[in-house]
């Protein structure tokens, strides 16, 4: 180790503190363009910019939901309680989940969509005591994936073949010696 | 038969508690209920709701087990490979028997190849979990969940099924590698009870097993045995001892840690990967994290599951070249010069960080089992979420069962621990190591590092944590 390791420790270190340099003096998170669901409004003064990433998520897996909110006159990030709420295609909306905020005025939540369709999104924030809801952003999910159900299966037929392969092995040898190896 | 022995108690020298552990059915009759709820977990991943905080199947998994498992090592090392449901049906599927030994188990038995027979393939499937866990978001995956209790079923059945005993248990499992090296804190042992007589004895029934026990899971040979890290505490060895010479017993926690057995390459770079992994995984949960990955993927114009990755890799890259660095420093300062093997203080001062490591992971899953353990109660009267009541819980709300101060006390106190631990075992390795030349400067640069990871970990627990079942 000695000799070697000071230059790659100390640019591993400088590497560490680049990276959370960048993250101090970043604005805001944003995903890269394309990549998200983009919804934009105007609402009791505030501007409210909502992404869904991915863009169309799958059914089962995990979905980031970011809201943006700003004073449409100051442009002042919004200070306050935001909440998320889902409904199903067809169905009531979900118990409200509280993102996190990030950044002044964005807030980020990771979300599941349970079931394939259009999913009707939410966002409730504050305004002067008197709750605004921006609703029914729709965002379309499609079907959950076969492919890792198709591997469990296959697996399964894996070790059902090599299993019986090895209880005719097992069964052809002789009596064990001393010992069970 | 004496039970006490310096500083340790033989549980197995209690005549009943001796009968109790050598009675073939014990361990059946304690993995038979596991093995149940396995199959349930499964089942409620793959057939249950896909909402990850009213799904059995997350809720035990994650929330429950996974945050329970270090505490489970802390109080009895690898007491879970013992029960370990996928191993139990692996065994049971391989030997045809419920607990009775065989000698014809259903296997090739062939030996595995030179380049597994280390904790490699354990450390691999680890960064693997690790990144499903926090990149790909398994944890809000009931259904995801199933298919990763399949994969540790296939796993040990089809190496079992290849390979001689249990190579997947003694190479593959992440899970017994990292308890196994926690195991190293326990109180509790299982060795040879007097080394004179297995060294007199011809057969060496441990190892190869009888008519009443199993041969050794993971080879261990009781006369030799000095640590508990490769021990599944399956008492194969308890039954199948002619000269009844297994003493299982309690002893001083972190003795195993402190008594500074032969270090192994291996589990040096587990305990090192500990260290990056445990403040990743609390730095992932934090409002830092979306501020980190944000600045990376706009920088790079990346995905968000690249941008994770690439800062997974730095993350477990860093601490370990950083210690690198100290380590060089330390042999610097050490003075010992040639009689140091070159190798050597990267080995066995990565144990000393163990503690650091450990006592965070302790502190970081306090936090998800007081805060949120109580969402199995609900989850257990319906665990597919389908609106059942089994047991008259699932309207429940559980509140945390401990939250700000108290919870914090809690955390920083093993913060506090585990850094005394890491202080005790820096020391120890200096004065084996650079006992002839200066142990003192040889120590600086460790303890100093070790306080820089407590000093950052302190500040992850003082963030606010973002919950597996909060959705």
């Amino acid at each position: 180790m000695r000799g070697s390791s000071g230059p790659p420790a100390a640019a591993a270190v400088l590497a560490a503190a680049a990276v959370l340099a960048a993250a101090c003096v970043v604005e805001a998170h944003r995903p890269p363009p394309g990549r998200a669901l983009e919804y934009k409004a105007e609402h009791a003064g505030h501007v409210v910019e909502v992404m869904v990433v991915p863009r169309v998520p799958r059914a089962g897996e995990r979905a980031e939901v970011i809201a943006v909110v700003r004073n449409a006159a100051s442009g002042q990030p919004y200070r306050g309680y935001v909440t998320f709420l889902v409904a199903p295609p067809g169905g009531e909306a979900s118990p409200l989940f509280i993102p996190f905020e990030f950044e002044p005025g964005q807030f980020e939540s990771a979300h599941v969509f349970r079931e394939p369709g259009v999913h009707d999104l939410s966002i409730v924030f504050d305004v002067d005591g008197a709750a605004q809801r921006i609703e029914r952003i729709p965002v379309t999910v499609q079907p959950a994936s076969g492919v890792a159900g198709g591997i469990v299966l296959a697996l399964a037929l894996v070790t059902a073949a090599t299993y019986a392969a090895a209880f005719r092995h097992s069964r052809r040898r002789g009596p064990p010696g001393v010992g069970h190896d | 038969m004496t039970r006490t022995q310096g500083a340790r108690l033989d549980l197995a020298g209690f005549p009943a508690l001796g009968r109790l552990l050598r009675w073939p059915p014990l361990l059946f009759l304690v993995r038979l209920p596991l093995v149940i709820l396995f199959t349930g977990v499964v089942l409620a991943g793959l057939l249950g709701v896909q909402s990850p905080g009213r799904n059995l199947a997350t809720i035990t998994v994650w929330t429950v087990w996974w945050a329970a498992l270090p505490f489970l090592a802390l109080g009895f090392g690898k007491l879970w490979c013992a029960v370990c449901p996928w191993q139990a049906v692996a065994d049971w599927a391989l030997r045809l028997r419920l607990w009775r030994a065989t000698d014809r188990p259903v296997t090739f038995g062939l030996a595995p190849p030179r380049w597994l027979r280390s904790l490699w393939p354990a450390l691999v499937l680890f960064l693997a979990l690790t990144w499903l866990e926090l990149g790909f978001g398994v944890t809000q995956s009931p259904r995801g969940t199933a298919y990763l209790a399949l994969a540790m079923l296939f796993f040990s059945l089809y190496a079992g099924l290849i390979f001689t005993r249990g190579a997947f248990c003694r190479h593959g499992c992440l899970v017994g590698a990292i308890t196994g090296i926690y195991a190293t804190f326990a109180p509790v042992e299982l060795r040879g009870r007097d080394r004179a007589i297995c060294r007199g004895c011809v057969g060496h029934d441990c190892y190869h097993g009888n008519s009443r026990g199993n041969p050794c899971p993971t080879s261990q040979y009781l006369g030799s045995m000095e640590r508990s890290s490769q021990c599944l505490l399956c008492l194969e060895c308890v039954r199948s001892c002619p000269e009844d010479n297994v003493a299982v017993s309690l002893r001083p926690v972190a003795s195993e840690l402190l008594a500074l057995p032969r270090a192994r390459r291996d589990e040096a770079w587990l305990a090192l990967m500990l260290v990056g992994l445990t403040t990743f995984h609390g730095l992932v949960m934090t409002p830092w994290w979306g501020r980190i990955a944000g600045a990376v993927e706009d920088w790079a114009g990346l995905e968000p599951t690249a941008a994770f990755t690439i800062l997974m890799a730095v993350a477990v890259a860093l601490p370990i070249a950083a210690y690198a660095g100290v380590v060089a420093l330390a042999r610097r300062w050490g003075g010992a010069g040639a009689a140091v093997a070159r190798a050597a203080p990267f080995v066995q001062f990565a144990y000393a960080l163990l503690p650091v490591a450990f006592f965070y992971h302790l502190a970081h899953n306090a936090g998800h089992l007081f805060l949120e353990g109580g969402a199995l109660l609900p989850a257990l009267s319906d665990p597919l979420g389908w609106g059942w009541n089994l047991f008259g819980t699932a309207d429940l709300l559980p509140g945390p069962l401990l939250t700000g101060p108290a919870l914090l006390v809690v955390q920083v106190g093993c913060l506090v621990v585990g850094q005394v631990y890491a202080a005790l075992t820096t020391a120890r390795v200096a004065r084996r190591l650079y006992g002839a030349g200066r142990p003192a400067l040889a120590l600086a640069p460790v303890l100093a590092f070790s306080l820089i990871l407590s000093a950052v970990n302190l500040w992850l627990l003082g963030q606010p944590m973002e919950m597996r079942t909060g959705l």
